[in-house]
């Protein structure tokens, strides 16, 4: 009797805390099931070549940065990993890598990948 | 000083002491930018959530120690037993919503993260966090919820103290882990300072007491029953402990057939008596077990506590109020008074009991009405005369205004008669009231 309003409160919150809960696994559970599914229909397909995956287009850019400075030792730039569309699209032109000649100055290439949508 | 705002004033220091984490985390942490979006707001409400809960944990350890000064400030032993169960039940709210808030960021877009995140793992900090939170529902629900018998509900009340253990390395290990934000500068000083607190509360009243301060010792000198309960009186082995009348103290019968668990009792007998009498209603397995009491067995007394004593009024005119066994500090305080010289006031007594027959210290209280005109004293038997109300204080006491009014009983007898007395303008500063079933 005595803490009669604080028994209702801290059932409200344990309450409060196993719906809460209950519901983040159960959600958790159907999504997981969800995604199961989906992807049981999809390798189950009559066609696999029907399906075309939806892959994006990666444009390739080459950024030159050449730092004149002495001080830097000579570093052996490595060409980036050549990145080969999946898709339709024609293949991008092949990188070019350009090597400044021994040992100044020194030139580093670097690869920026941007996503077009 | 009234009661009542010893209260505030002892739940103004706990309120300040337990929000203290929200002020450290804006102040030096990243304070109101991580309430920009809805992921940063809930993370941060998560950790402010669990910072207030544990601090509020540690200061129950506190609360639960009888250490003086805090009984001091919240105006009697049995009103800090109250705040400390408010307290544990708002600390058990607090850390219920901690994790609740910390995963709701994960809920728009990525739910099983939120239920992985919820799920012991490989992570020990988020596994001790998870198990004392756990163990604190069960032992908090044992507490509030069940009927077990009190030595066994003690011994598991008892285990609070190992969740705040695990609780304590849940909070020093999860920053390094899991939590990659800063939470806030000085975050270890204020986990070191909590886990103090509440560590040193909890192992003080389990073993520290006990060592430092030597209980009175006793021996029954008379056992008497009567209708339903017990009246016991216990005459000291060395030096009497010096008490007031309406205290009560912890008493722990040495006897092979009764728990060895301290209870408490009220002091039946007037001030610095050197015998004390305690009067036991038999509710119970424990205090039914008091009938193979003997005269000659030892009885451990530690206190005396509570702040329940009209002496502090001795000029205004009074009501005590007495429901069933909620009688046993009245007759105390009405030896007192019948001796009293400075006491120029006038006190009614109320005292309400279902049957004649249960009318406990009936002659003491007919004895003091004849010895001094500063008593009047009012049986009331609910089974002849209905429920005693507010009505009928009023007719036998008269205007209400400026009257102190003390009160010990059953709570429901307590809670509607209080209404009843708010409610026709006493104000709840003239209110004393006795509370003897905190458990």
């Amino acid at each position: 009797m005595r803490f009669k309003k604080l028994k209702l409160s801290v059932g409200i919150a344990m309450i409060a805390f196993i719906l809460v809960v209950g519901n983040i696994f159960l959600f958790a559970g159907l999504l997981k099931s969800t995604i199961q599914d989906v992807s049981a229909e999809t390798l189950t397909l009559p066609d696999q070549q029907a399906v075309v995956p939806k892959v994006p287009t990666v444009e390739t850019t080459v950024k030159t940065l050449i730092i004149t400075t002495n001080d830097i030792p000579a570093v052996e730039a490595t060409p980036p990993p050549i990145v080969t569309p999946t898709t339709t699209p024609p293949a991008p032109e092949p990188v070019v890598v350009t090597t400044a000649p021994q040992p100044q100055p020194v030139v580093i290439q670097t690869v920026r990948r941007t996503r077009a949508s | 000083m009234r009661t009542p705002l010893k209260i505030t004033i002892g739940w103004l220091i706990l309120l300040f002491i337990s929000l203290f984490p929200i002020y450290l985390w804006f102040q030096f942490g990243s304070g109101a930018e991580d309430f920009s979006n809805y992921a940063s707001t809930t993370h941060s409400l998560g950790e402010i959530f669990g910072l207030v809960g544990m601090t509020m944990f540690a200061l129950t350890f506190m609360l639960s120690t009888r250490i003086r000064w805090i009984e001091n400030i919240f105006g009697g032993l049995d009103k800090v037993y109250i705040t400390h169960g408010i307290l544990g039940g708002t600390a058990l709210i607090m850390i219920l919503a901690h994790p609740i808030f910390l995963v709701l960021k994960f809920i728009p877009t990525q739910t099983s993260l939120a239920a992985t995140y919820l799920l012991p793992s490989g992570y020990w900090s988020i596994n001790f966090g998870i198990i004392a939170l756990v163990g604190m529902v069960a032992l908090i629900f044992i507490t509030l919820y069940s009927k077990i018998k009190y030595h066994k509900w003690k011994f598991t009340h008892e285990f609070l103290g190992l969740m705040f253990l695990l609780a304590v390395f849940h909070i020093f290990m999860v920053r390094n882990t899991i939590s990659q934000d800063n939470i806030f500068n000085g975050y270890y000083i204020y986990a070191f300072i909590v886990s103090c607190i509440g560590l040193f509360g909890f192992s003080y009243s389990l073993f520290l007491k006990n060592r430092l301060f030597k209980n009175s010792i006793y021996s029954v000198k008379s056992i008497e029953q009567a209708h339903d309960f017990f009246e016991i009186i216990i005459s000291p082995d060395h030096k009497p402990l010096s008490y007031k009348s309406g205290q009560f103290i912890f008493v722990r019968f040495y006897n092979e057939d009764v728990s060895a668990e301290a209870h408490p009792f009220s002091i039946a007998s007037k001030s610095d008596d050197d015998n004390i009498r305690i009067v036991v209603k038999q509710l119970g397995d424990y205090t039914q077990k008091l009938a193979h009491l003997k005269v000659g067995d030892k009885v451990a007394v530690e206190g005396p506590y509570g702040k329940f004593n009209y002496r502090k009024y001795p000029q205004q005119e009074q009501i005590w109020i007495a429901g069933g066994i909620g009688i046993t500090p009245f007759i105390g305080m009405a030896e007192d008074l019948a001796e009293d010289k400075d006491f120029t006031g006038h006190v009614t007594l109320f005292y309400s009991v279902k049957n004649k027959d249960e009318l406990i210290g009936d002659d003491i209280f007919h004895q003091v009405a004849q010895k001094t005109q500063k008593f009047s004293y009012v049986p009331w038997v609910s089974n002849n005369q209905g429920r005693i109300g507010v009505k009928d204080i009023y007719e036998r006491s008269g205007r209400f205004k400026n009257k102190e009014f003390f009160l010990c009983g059953p709570t429901p007898l307590k809670e509607s008669l209080i209404n009843a007395f708010v409610k026709n303008g006493v104000s709840k500063k003239y209110i004393h009231e006795e509370i003897f079933d905190f458990r």
